[in-house]
């Protein structure tokens, strides 16, 4: 039985120097009236200004090599940044899943080409690239998706819709996976493209969402057109390459800092000195935040480590995500917006996070799927 | 894990082969046979500095040698003697006594006796393995300051009443009228109650990290090999997906343990959650985890003839002892008043404002005394 994480050392002490550094930043912005805390910024606080002003400090491209205008800092280092901006629901939806994902997919996977075309403008916060994955017909059985990519003599013609694409409004670029060979397993024969944006055959609409906001969008690819260097990776390797982003995708600290900025909002209005109820649940909340912070760096550790901690990153992912709904729970019994005398900010931070609860256990792979996902671990170790 | 530890815990399991547990019977009494394998071996002494005749080991290495023995529900108190006694008796710069000891919580108080001992008087509440066991160590208040006594837990002035724990483990009361000793060693100044609460509380979810891999361990093999409506109850999904959930709250605890472990390697601000956090957390999930394990395992579990009673009766135990988990976060909570709300910054052990390390100032808050361990 393979399944172990074991804690890491706190951050090294001189980190406290980025996070501390960043942590005036934001709170420079805050007082300059730069943004608005709001929960779950990272899925939909989309603001390219505020993006290329953190571009500007060096924080977004962090890991990505300085030849391709990258920073080159460890993961440690970028995992540091993300927690601060999390925490403090900074409006970073525009870069993040460029930032989080594609950006170490094209190291991964691009051309030389690709690094040159996509990396620096990814590290300047001038190219936002979106994710195609899930489609209508396609959600958590993902090896089904139906986007088909045809070669021709001028390149890859696709066809296909893809849904819950975040930012895809905004984007610059769009990765695709799509079906370019049939029969075998169906894990087989799938592609990822990189498609730019805008693209005359390539028709984006938004897809609202419960509280009224716009960051999921259709994509409709209507015999798209892209050359033969949009194929990104190995043909037939899409599976292969998707799964192995998953690790970055399903591990960093926004799987249980979604709520963070309205915890910190709660406990700042210092309500739980006078209430001891409050007080104890403040102490729950705490001290499993602490150890669920703990099993996320030990993710982050392995995955910096080189290895992929599939297993253990989808254990830590159902966790966390759950503990998300609990905190905006709890804080919810504790502020009772209908109690009239809730500060106007508070609230509004509130109503936003109930309304958002529901896609933390389903984003990124439902916790259904993650559990099934670990039992198989478990049964075949 | 490291290579070292890994080792270290290898050779742990060498000596406890014999000892996996069969059953859910209570112990019979303290395994002195073990105590003293494991001594020769070094085991007991091993985060005992070598030049007070310890091994030198540090307290994650002493934690590795802990999980092992307490997933094979060993009836040694060797995550007391390792985890609270060692520390304790070094800060003190004091050797540690031959032969098993455990460690005690309570009230004590010792005066100096005319031909240069000292005469302890006071309370000792359920001490784990005291009837087992040679010596208790404990604090003890004098009128120079905190010490600590090694007791001899045969001396006749230590009136000895037999208790027991849940799983059937030794934890009696002591009281103490007048036991003369000449091993009584001042400490430094610190608050050593609430040091000894700490590494006490580390100990306990140590333990129950191994109970609980123990609890996990025995599911596993349970749906792999029993057959219902004609297939492996691993088939099913809903088995599949509460054995998954078991899971992580199984590695939960472990990595908390871990990590208090770590945190009490470090006197940084962080140490207190850390520590505050583990107990808290590795006590509220005992249930789910034995909830889990029994349901999984059907009635076969809840007999005395199966051994997953024996790892669900040990995390029941020690839930409890050192502090249960509402003790805990109400730490964990004044921790984030004493920051002044900024939550944040006490989980990242990082502030803006640059004040001093919060171990000066926190000493001064008073302190919950645990009644029982």
């Amino acid at each position: 039985m393979a399944l172990t994480l074991r804690a890491v050392e706190r951050p090294p002490a001189a980190l406290d120097g980025l996070r501390l550094e960043v942590r005036e930043f934001l709170e420079h912005e805050l007082a300059a009236g730069g943004f608005t805390p709001e929960a779950d910024a990272w899925m939909s606080g989309i603001d390219v200004a505020f993006s290329r002003r953190l571009a500007g400090r060096g924080w977004v491209g962090m890991t990505i090599p300085a030849e391709y205008g990258g920073h080159g800092r460890s993961a440690l280092e970028r995992y540091v940044v993300t927690e601060e901006l999390l925490a403090y629901g900074a409006p970073v939806a525009a870069h993040w899943i460029a930032d989080r994902q594609m950006a170490p997919g094209i190291l991964r996977n691009g051309t030389e080409e690709h690094k040159r075309r996509y990396l620096p403008g990814i590290a300047r916060a001038e190219q936002f690239i979106a994710i195609g994955m899930s489609e209508p017909d396609s959600g958590s059985d993902l090896a089904s998706v139906r986007t088909r990519a045809v070669e021709t003599q001028d390149g890859w013609r696709i066809t296909g819709t893809k849904v819950w694409t975040s930012a895809a409004h905004i984007a610059t670029a769009i990765v695709v996976l799509a079906r370019t060979d049939d029969g075998g397993d169906r894990h087989a024969g799938l592609s990822q493209f990189i498609v730019d944006l805008p693209h005359p055959a390539v028709t984006i609409s938004p897809i609202i969402t419960i509280d009224g906001a716009h960051h999921f969008n259709e994509v409709v690819f209507d015999d798209a057109l892209v050359p033969c260097t949009a194929l990104l990776g190995e043909r037939g390797e899409g599976w292969r390459q998707v799964t192995a982003e998953l690790g970055n995708e399903r591990s960093g600290p926004e799987r249980f800092l979604s709520v963070m900025p309205l915890l910190r909002a709660w406990t700042a209005t210092g309500c739980f000195t006078e209430d001891p109820l409050a007080r104890a649940e403040l102490g729950r909340l705490v001290t499993r935040l602490a150890v669920l912070r703990q099993m996320s760096l030990a993710v982050a550790g392995r995955l910096a480590a080189g290895e992929n901690p599939a297993l253990e990153a989808a254990l830590v992912k159902d966790l966390g995500t759950g503990f998300e709904g609990e905190m905006v729970e709890v804080i919810r019994r504790h502020v009772d917006p209908e109690s009239g005398g809730v500060h106007e900010d508070l609230a509004a931070m509130l109503t936003k996070a109930v309304l958002h609860v529901p896609a933390f256990t389903l984003r990124g792979g439902t916790n259904e799927v993650l559990r099934s996902i670990v039992a198989k671990g478990l049964s075949r170790r | 894990m490291s290579e070292h530890l890994e080792e270290l815990a290898a050779a742990v399991r060498g000596v406890l082969a014999s000892r996996t547990p069969e059953d859910s019977a209570a112990p019979e009494g303290g395994d002195t046979v073990l105590w003293e394998e494991l001594d020769r071996l070094g085991f007991t002494s091993l985060s005992t500095p070598e030049e007070l005749g310890g091994g030198g080991g540090t307290l994650q290495d002493a934690a590795a040698v802990v999980r092992e023995i307490a997933e094979a529900c060993a009836a040694v108190p060797v995550a007391e003697a390792l985890l609270v006694a060692a520390p304790l008796l070094a800060a003190a710069e004091a050797p540690l006594p031959a032969g098993p000891l455990t460690v005690g919580v309570g009230d004590l108080f010792a005066e100096p006796t005319a031909d240069g001992e000292w005469e302890i008087t006071g309370s000792l509440p359920r001490v784990p393995w005291l009837r087992s066991v040679e010596y208790v160590v404990a604090l003890v208040d004098t009128a120079e300051g905190m010490a600590v006594a090694v007791v001899p837990a045969t001396h006749p002035r230590l009136l000895l009443n037999e208790g027991t724990n849940p799983a059937g483990e030794q934890r009696d009361d002591a009281v103490l009228d007048g036991v003369v000793t000449n091993r009584v060693y001042r400490l430094p100044e610190r608050a050593w109650l609430r040091e000894i609460e700490m590494s006490g509380a580390v100990a306990r979810t140590v333990q129950m990290a191994g109970a609980a891999r123990g609890v996990l361990k025995a599911t596993l093999r349970h749906v792999r090999e029993r057959e219902q409506f004609g297939r492996p109850l691993l088939g099913f999904q809903v088995v599949q997906h509460r054995l998954a959930s078991l899971a992580a709250d199984v590695v939960t605890v472990e990595v908390a343990a871990d990590a208090a472990i770590l945190a009490l390697m470090h006197a940084d601000s962080g140490r207190e959650l850390a520590v505050a956090s583990a107990k808290a957390q590795a006590s509220a999930l005992a249930r789910p985890i034995a909830d889990a394990g029994h349901q999984l395992h059907g009635a076969i579990g809840f007999t005395m003839e199966h051994r997953l009673g024996a790892y669900t009766r040990r995390l029941w135990s020690w839930r409890d002892e050192y502090g249960n988990e509402l003790l805990w976060q109400e730490r964990a909570a004044q921790l984030v008043v004493d920051r002044g709300g900024d939550v944040w910054g006490l989980v990242t052990g990082a502030d803006l404002s640059g004040e001093p390390e919060a171990g000066e100032h926190r000493a001064q808050v008073p302190d919950a005394r645990i009644e029982s361990i």
